[in-house]
């Protein structure tokens, strides 16, 4: 079967399906029929060369097929190789589908440890492939390998102890003969890490440890024994440089998420972007976008990769919209901070310094009163979902979130299997307000910050961004309205209402020389091409 | 001119959130009858939860406010302490009440604790008008034309059939004389104008980024798709005009009548 679709797609000769090699990877631009890493290649640029689709044709996009998962929340990003898409499905399963027409071409149901503490919903964001085996972590803390050809399990291994409230929700990178896996739980006490796994036999190579232990460095940032609930997970996937052989992640929230008066100092290295070595782990470099964070801003954004120019100089960049409401602009051979610009309406931070470090307004923590003068939301001024750099416009898209929340804490709690460790919340009140909270999809000049157009939405959205070649980028709303803009300026040429929230990615591919493109829409995977 | 009597009664929320959206969890499943978290120590753990998370709509000490009133005893729905565990863990259907699914058991049970507390207190405030008056102030002034008590009355504003069960006395006056001081979120008010100039006014159902849904002034529902409208206005500003020309006596027994409403068992 996946020979007979493998040989009718049409595809170009490289794309020959089955095994998908480190190199085809590194080169996975050159394919633009299919979608070999979550973000579509290693610097994270979530966009497609593919031109089929137009600014100009379209208006005449239709839905081509609808896979229903009948399960709520779907945050997958799918993984496609000549005409076979591969996708997960909550909790924790993985289907191939006919990318043509939808059908399933099998099912891997996973059954979960008996308990999971989650903190946001049973979801899961998506795979990585490597030769002919698919990789994915579960919401048990798992790592899988599967055999693509039949969905048949080759290996699992245990991250962490999901009893000990450990949960994975990203998508791998594969890097090598390597999966780079990260955890979640933050919201539940636990300690977190970054692994790198042998994909041929799972047994882990490196680890680090994102808050570090008594005596090692960084360690003087927490105060007594918080840092073994410390949280700072790595929930989701990051980006790799292969000429410096640095893979760069994001890290979250440090716990208690609302109440830091029980870890006192800069809680290393919660909410920040790591440097590290793909092939020992070892941290090359580290900024911290928001040190002692106490409004759950985690740094776990996608890390956009660019070569460029600053300040007339040819840099190796990395640049980051941050959830705390601020875009940076990183050296990534150094981790040297070049630029933080506001790009929501924020609070909380009176400047960021020239070291990168902000200058605190005070009153902005979270009290047992509740504090409702805070923006951006706990939900940040972004999030986890994708953005979009175009090689064309030179530009970065981005789904922004403007509002403004309210922040309480409580006592300190104290870490409990099974139960959230949050010493707070951050909710309620002006939230609710229509006028005090909306969205904007930027289209931003990533070297400089500067906005060159906005789409403004009415809700705070969770959809990521796709650019194309087509000259388009599309995106969706909370509303269950899937558009498409036009990249360079901003107009909306399509839309189409899918009815439920978004939380979800577009991507586009090939099939049998048919440009598609996809994205999940409540519990349905939707694709549409052009009629 | 349309008589139009709005009451605020929504219950407002205290949603938890962090990453995304709070997952429904589901209920205990043994759950004990009675609050295992009931020492002083727990009472003052309850309070500090409650003031952060429930405080700002029930009130500090329960008086009410877009919340309802929690310091009379009285809890629609049950007031038994696996009843409030419930409640405060799963939220209240078609209500802004919503769960508090990520909170530990210990922690809700603590509140459950503050919030009995809090219902040996007594209203703050006792109703001094005379219901029977307050029923001809209530007709007399049309409220019914956009009220409902006990089936009968108009669709535009809420039903106040056990009104006096959820708001306290000095919320029940403020929605009276300054309807605007707080508009229930369903019932925000829209005007929409054409590209031809017609405007239609009414009550906000529901809105993306291309259509826009109301309830007019007469109860129908109506559709508009945003590319045909000139403009939209969402006025801070309730369908409900203010009575502050009531005399002190009509307003007191309009609020008597009101706070009488209770829910029938």
């Amino acid at each position: 079967m996946l020979t007979l679709l493998s040989t009718t797609t049409g595809q170009s000769p490289s794309s020959s399906g089955l095994p998908v090699t480190y190199e085809r990877l590194l080169k996975a631009t050159e394919e633009p029929g299919n979608w070999l890493t979550y973000s579509g290649d290693y610097r994270s640029h979530h966009y497609s060369s593919l031109k089929e689709i137009t600014a100009d044709n379209v208006h005449r996009l239709r839905a081509e097929w609808i896979y229903q998962m009948h399960r709520p929340k779907v945050e997958t990003t799918p993984i496609v190789v000549d005409g076979v898409m591969y996708i997960t499905r909550p909790p924790s399963d993985v289907i191939a589908l006919d990318a043509e027409t939808g059908r399933a071409l099998w099912t891997f149901e996973y059954r979960l440890a008996s308990s999971v503490y989650v903190c946001c919903g049973q979801v899961n964001r998506g795979l990585a492939i490597l030769g002919s085996t698919l990789f994915l972590t579960t919401l048990d803390a798992k790592l899988l390998a599967l055999d693509a050809r039949t969905g048949r399990m080759l290996w699992k291994k245990e991250l962490a102890d999901p009893g000990l409230n450990y949960t994975a929700t990203g998508a791998p990178l594969v890097i090598k003969d390597k999966v780079i896996a990260g955890i979640a739980g933050a919201e539940g006490g636990i300690r977190g890490f970054l692994d790198a796994y042998d994909a041929k036999t799972g047994e882990r190579v490196w680890r680090f440890w994102t808050v570090p232990a008594p005596g090692e460095p960084g360690s003087e940032t927490w105060g007594g024994d918080s840092w073994k609930y410390g949280g700072s997970s790595t929930w989701i996937t990051g980006s790799y440089d292969p000429e410096l052989n640095l893979v760069y992640w994001g890290t979250g929230n440090p716990g208690p998420d609302y109440n830091g008066d029980v870890r006192p100092g800069d809680n290393l290295y919660s909410c920040s972007l790591l440097a590290l070595d793909a092939d020992t782990g070892k941290l090359k470099w580290y900024f911290q976008f928001t040190p002692h964070d106490t409004h759950d801003w985690d740094a776990t954004q996608v890390p956009v990769l660019l070569d460029s120019t600053f300040n007339g100089r040819p840099r190796k960049l990395v640049v980051v919209p941050s959830r705390n409401g601020f875009h940076y602009v990183l050296d990534r051979v150094t981790g040297e901070f070049l630029l933080a610009k506001q790009y929501v309406q924020q609070t909380w931070a009176k400047e960021i310094d020239k070291k990168g470090r902000p200058v605190l307004n005070p009153n902005q923590d979270p009290t047992y009163e509740g504090n409702d003068s805070v923006w951006p939301g706990v939900d940040g001024g972004n999030n986890w979902m994708s953005p979009s750099y175009n090689p064309n416009t030179k530009l970065l898209y981005f789904n922004a979130r403007e509002e403004r929340r309210r922040y309480f804490k409580t006592d300190a709690p104290e870490f409990r299997p099974g139960e959230s460790y949050f010493g707070g919340g951050g909710g309620g009140g002006a939230r609710f307000r229509p006028e005090e909270s909306w969205g904007r999809l930027i289209a931003m000049t990533p070297e400089t910050g500067e906005i060159k157009w906005e789409h403004r939405i009415l809700a705070p959205p969770w959809a990521g961004a796709l650019s194309t070649a087509g000259n388009l980028v599309f995106s969706a709303t909370p509303s269950g309205n899937f558009y498409a803009l036009d990249a360079r300026t901003g107009k909306e040429l399509w839309h189409f209402n899918g009815g439920d929230r978004v939380f979800a990615s577009p991507i586009t591919f090939l099939s049998r020389g048919k440009q598609l493109v996809t994205i999940p829409i409540g519990d349905i995977l939707i694709a549409f091409g052009l009629d | 001119m349309r008589r139009i009597f709005l009451i605020a009664y929504c219950l407002m929320s205290w949603a938890l959130a962090t990453q995304a959206q709070r997952p429904r969890e589901q209920s205990r499943l043994v759950l004990p009858e009675t609050n295992p978290y009931t020492t002083a120590a727990d009472l003052e753990a309850g309070r500090k939860l409650y003031v952060g998370r429930c405080g700002h709509c029930h009130g500090k000490n329960g008086e009410g406010g877009r919340g309802v009133i929690l310091n009379t005893g009285r809890l629609r729905h049950g007031d038994s302490d696996r009843e409030i565990f419930l409640v405060i863990r799963n939220g209240i259907p078609n209500t802004e009440m919503p769960g508090t699914f990520s909170s530990p058991d210990a922690e809700v049970w603590r509140m459950v604790a503050y919030v009995k507390q809090l219902g040996r207190q007594g209203a703050a405030e006792p109703a001094t008008g005379h219901p029977a008056a307050g029923a001809l102030v209530y007709q007399k002034n049309g409220c019914a034309s956009c009220h409902t008590i006990d089936g009968k009355g108009g669709l535009l504003g809420p039903d106040l059939s056990d009104i006096g069960d959820k708001r306290a006395i000095r919320h029940i006056r403020e929605s009276i004389v300054e309807p605007n001081a707080d508009i229930p979120l369903d019932y925000r008010t829209v005007e929409v104008i054409s590209i031809t100039g017609k405007s239609s006014s009414g009550i906000h159902l529901n809105e993306d980024e291309y259509s826009i849904h109301l309830r007019d002034m007469k109860g129908d529902l109506r559709s508009f798709m945003k590319s045909e409208l000139r403009e939209i206005k969402l006025p801070r500003e309730s369908l409900m005009p203010d009575y502050k020309s009531l005399s002190k006596d009509e307003l007191e027994n309009l609020v008597g009548y009101l706070s009488s409403l209770r829910q029938k068992k």
